[in-house]
């Protein structure tokens, strides 16, 4: 094995508290593989007007359905996505394959502590 | 990668000729041809044809535009041998009718009823299945699509 090619399309992790909801990705997928759930919530904080903000409930991405092309990454406008280098993550079911949150964000840190 | 390529647009009658201008010019070769639909501003089809030269891989593109609903040009295959499968393919796929040439028998598709390639064409698994990306909000605002789906595809009981 000679070096790994970079960046290494593994698959694609979330960091959950980078997520404004705003449904980009979701919108933007070509294969239709992300499902996002979100509902918003009034933030009241001394000294401001309470504002409303979405709060992230479920992000699921199906790896059955991916074709890795990383327009969800790009299109991202607060970087709550990004290539990791993980490809070992097959499943015995069809539905084995999709992803959640947990998952993708467990991705993103176990790559951190790989390096 | 794409570079800068030099694109010639020409009459649908000018297309034979053109084509067989720059073969004597060593352009001989038919890289790929396919047709683009431009229906949304022009109501038309543009074929579009790539030829190269082999040795120097100099390329050139040619186009013509031809009335989206009937769409009909001379066919390229009795002068590029390469020509003959790509118009076939964009026979069946956008309809283009290529003449002078022995029938364009489909590839793939069981009837000619159908041109997939033709953004008239409904995507039918785009309309029934959810799409992921549509506003959970819908009384404020008019549902949006998902991209490259018409309305009129849509039916009651969705």
């Amino acid at each position: 094995m000679t070096s790994e090619p970079s960046p290494r399309r593994g698959v694609i992790a979330l960091i959950p508290d980078a997520c404004t909801s705003c449904m980009l990705c979701v919108k933007e997928c070509p294969t239709w593989c992300i499902e996002l759930d979100s509902h918003p919530e009034q933030i009241e904080e001394l000294g401001a007007r309470p504002r409303t903000v979405n709060v992230l409930d479920d992000f699921r991405i199906d790896y059955g359905l991916c074709m890795y092309c990383g327009i969800c990454i790009e299109v991202c406008p607060f970087d709550a996505l990004e290539w990791k280098p993980d490809f070992n993550y097959p499943a015995s079911t069809r539905s084995g394959l999709s992803q959640d949150t947990q998952q993708l964000a467990r991705w993103l840190a176990e790559s951190a502590s790989d390096s | 990668m794409i570079t800068e390529q030099e694109v010639v647009s020409v009459a649908p009658t000018a297309w034979v000729e053109t084509c067989a201008s720059f073969a004597e010019r060593g352009l001989g070769v038919v890289d790929w041809l396919t047709a683009i639909d431009r229906e949304s501003e022009l109501d038309a089809l543009d074929v579009v044809v790539c030829l190269v030269n082999p040795g120097s891989g100099d390329c050139v593109i040619v186009t013509c535009r031809v009335d989206a609903n009937s769409p009909r040009v001379d066919s390229l295959a009795l002068m590029f041998r390469g020509a003959e499968w790509h118009e076939r393919e964009t026979a069946e796929m956008f309809g283009v009718e290529f003449t002078g040439r022995e029938s364009t028998e489909p590839l793939l598709l069981r009837s000619a009823d159908r041109t997939p390639l033709r953004k008239s064409s409904p995507l039918e698994a785009r309309v029934e299945t959810p799409w992921p990306g549509a506003d959970s909000d819908s009384g404020r605002r008019r549902r949006k699509l998902p991209p490259g789906v018409r309305v009129e595809w849509i039916t009651d009981d969705q």
